[in-house]
């Protein structure tokens, strides 16, 4: 793969080439972005890129340089990551260690940072001088998801280029092209950030299953029926703690669809292939109480990411929605 | 590739490449080891990107066939387990084959490994080395060299440039520097080298002299030293060491040694020596190893070291000393390192001021010289 081949960031990919057309690659870079949007492929092309053979302004793939950055086997290429919870100075460093020795000829040292915001602000701090006077020919890739997390003394260090999410349609239709089912494609890409995570959901099995659940759930939701309750407990929790959120966002996702269509929208609902629940379940709410049902699950997902327990979260979430307006008077939550 | 051989020599060969390898690496293919067999005969080569070792196994060795290559050809196999295995392998031989998948098999008599081998290509290259930035010494000297200069670089990996040694070449003379910036050690020597070589700021880690030492420690007989931008080369019989150098500029240290001294100091080796390892074992616990010298006449040296919670020891030593009378402090471990690393009987010390470097050197020769900053003690 080369720099060309990055899916969706032609605006980064472009300046890059650029830069490495006239020469002028910066020293540092910090590439921000949310997860999947193609950030660490992109400074493994770069890195390619800079030290490949053949090609100036991208990666030949082929040549023997390409090839060890590939497999990584280039003492030159340096990827640092969070050890456990963050990076820890001594991991910065032994890049600088490594850095004390002079290059081999006609080589540009390059170090991916992963995770940098991960960076504890020791080993941010040891990283400045670092990053301000490089020895010798370098280029330094900062990989974040959380720009405002990295120190300002660090960020004023690096050219900042934002990695904007790709959105849903494209990678929908991407994933049309890889052979997906398109009508399930459209819902993964539209839950994820970027290519990887939307394909890696589709891959999970069950996926569509999934999909069917929650809109039955949606359904006895919206019906009212305490059915809704008794399914937090025998359907939804069993999907697993860690999938809680998928189906929270799936839920969200569904009354989007909802809403558009009580509203009359044009657009094209995510949920494409159930049209006959949507019809017969929009009907059944109000636009008022769909706009407070989405609340409700925005807070909810809040929620889950605290230490609560999920049942307690659901359940109080499914009783605000059926409840309506009244009873979500108390979405000032106490968390 | 395919080819058999030695299997004493090949277990020679192993162990002195496995030197360089390291287990703790991030590049995967640098926990190899690399193999190749051409007409000359195998060539192993380890490596942890910073240092590089190649063993060569000549086909002849006192016209004994070590090596019988049927095909040529490379690969890389896992360092630590193939070592492993050809120290264990039962026969007096071994035959060697690699597919074209880099599967190995190594067969010696009723055993067989079959290994899965990396592909040669992702080995880092050896550099390519100009021989025209050459010098040659005997084997002896490079080692004691190194002996007596690579004790005074600094540990602390913050240093830079002072983690190694500063190697310079004026007019045929070698010189050696290093230093932690509370001690230096200096030596010279007269190298075999082209009149117009001059080389001003060339600095090789310290970790890879301590290892160059080790591997020099059996070869006799002279070896090549070859410089460049960014390597140093050592060639010996068969072998090759490679070392990455250090960046940046090594500082001007003649600027720190002093060329006369107010005191000078006549000691014999062993007995001072002794005398500061013995008041050393009182301050040896404290913060810096402090042990105090007094000049007093014409020929004694009052060693004195004391601690708070210990007590005191107090010694003196037989001297000439020449000058005015002083007393000077400073760290017992340095003047240890400087006194064990001396090949001298009798050695001569310029102190030039209490609160000033004083050098100790060999009575007898220029060509050594070691330097050391005082202690301020109220």
């Amino acid at each position: 793969m080369s720099l060309n081949e990055v899916f969706g960031q032609q605006q980064v990919v472009q300046l890059l080439k650029r830069g490495l057309r006239t020469g002028r690659i910066a020293h540092a870079y910090c590439f921000a972005g949310p997860r999947g949007v193609g950030k660490t492929r992109t400074a493994q092309q770069l890195a390619k890129a800079l030290n490949c053979l053949n090609g100036k302004e991208d990666a030949c793939d082929e040549c023997i340089h390409c090839q060890r950055i590939d497999h990584g086997n280039d003492p030159g290429v340096m990827k640092v990551s969070p050890d456990g919870q963050t990076i820890k100075i001594d991991q910065v460093r032994a890049i600088q260690r490594a850095f004390s020795y002079s290059p081999p000829e006609n080589a540009t040292r390059v170090i991916m940072i992963e995770h940098a915001d991960a960076m504890t602000v020791q080993a941010a701090n040891s990283l400045l001088k670092f990053l301000e006077e490089p020895t010798s020919r370098m280029v330094a890739i900062l990989i974040t998801e959380n720009l405002h997390a990295l120190l300002p003394t660090i960020r004023s260090r690096c050219q900042l280029l934002r990695f904007p999410a790709l959105s849903p349609e494209r990678i929908a239709q991407y994933l049309k092209e890889e052979g997906y089912d398109p009508e399930t494609s459209r819902i993964a890409a539209h839950l994820a950030a970027g290519l990887d995570d939307a394909r890696g959901r589709m891959e999970e099995d069950e996926f569509a299953l999934l999909c069917e659940r929650v809109i039955k759930w949606s359904g006895e939701i919206a019906s009212g029926s305490s059915e809704a309750l008794v399914s937090v407990q025998t359907q939804i929790l069993e999907t697993g703690r860690e999938r809680l959120e998928t189906v929270l966002d799936l839920l969200l996702l569904w009354l989007r669809d909802l809403l558009n269509d009580r509203l009359g929208r044009e657009e094209q609902p995510v949920f494409a292939r159930w049209s006959e629940s949507r019809r017969r379940q929009s009907s059944r709410w109000t636009i008022d109480r769909l706009t407070d049902g989405m609340h409700a699950i925005i807070d909810a997902r809040r929620q889950l990411a605290g230490p609560v327990q999920a049942q307690a979260v659901l359940e109080r979430m499914v009783l605000v929605m059926q409840g309506g307006a009244v009873n979500a008077v108390s979405r000032r939550s106490p968390f | 590739m395919k080819f058999r051989i030695s299997r004493s020599a090949l277990v020679e060969a192993v162990s002195q490449v496995s030197k360089a390898v390291s287990q703790k690496t991030t590049v995967p293919i640098l926990t190899g080891v690399k193999a190749s067999v051409d007409e000359d005969g195998l060539w192993l080569t380890g490596s942890n990107s910073d240092l590089t070792i190649q063993v060569c196994v000549p086909v002849k060795k006192d016209d004994k066939e070590q090596v019988k290559v049927e095909t040529i050809g490379s690969v890389v196999l896992p360092g630590r387990i193939f070592s492993d295995i050809v120290r264990k392998l039962p026969g007096k031989s071994v035959d060697w084959v690699v597919d074209e998948q880099w599967k190995t098999i190594l067969r010696s008599e009723q055993a067989q490994f079959e290994l899965k081998g990396l592909d040669p290509e992702e080995y880092p290259r050896l550099p390519q080395l100009r021989e025209d930035r050459m010098f040659s010494l005997p084997a002896d000297l490079l080692k004691s060299m190194i002996r007596q200069t690579g004790f005074a670089v600094s540990t602390s990996e913050a240093r830079g440039v002072l983690t190694g040694v500063l190697w310079q070449i004026s007019s045929g003379k070698l010189t050696f520097v290093a230093t932690d910036s509370h001690r230096l050690s200096r030596r010279q020597a007269d190298v075999e080298a082209p009149e117009d070589l001059s080389v001003e700021n060339v600095v090789v880690p310290g970790k890879s002299l301590s290892e160059l030492g080790k591997i020099l420690a059996d070869q006799t007989g002279w070896v090549d030293v070859v410089l460049s931008e960014n390597q140093v080369m050592v060639r010996a019989d068969n072998l090759l060491f490679f070392s990455r150098l250090l960046d940046g500029t090594y500082p001007d240290t003649n600027r720190v040694i002093p060329n006369s001294g107010k005191t000078e100091v006549l000691l014999n080796t062993k007995e001072l020596l002794q005398s500061v390892d013995r008041a050393a074992l009182i301050s040896r616990d404290g913060q810096d190893n402090v042990i105090k010298w007094t000049m007093k006449g014409e020929d004694t040296v009052q060693v004195h070291s004391a601690s708070q919670d210990v007590g005191s020891v107090l010694e003196e030593v037989g001297a000439q000393v020449n000058g005015e009378e002083m007393s000077i402090s400073f760290n017992a471990q340095f003047m240890l390192e400087a006194l064990r690393a001396v090949d001298s009987d009798e050695i001569q010390i310029h102190f030039t001021g209490t609160m000033t470097p004083f050098v100790i050197q060999p009575a007898d020769r220029e060509d050594a010289l070691h330097l050391i900053v005082p202690i301020r003690t109220r």
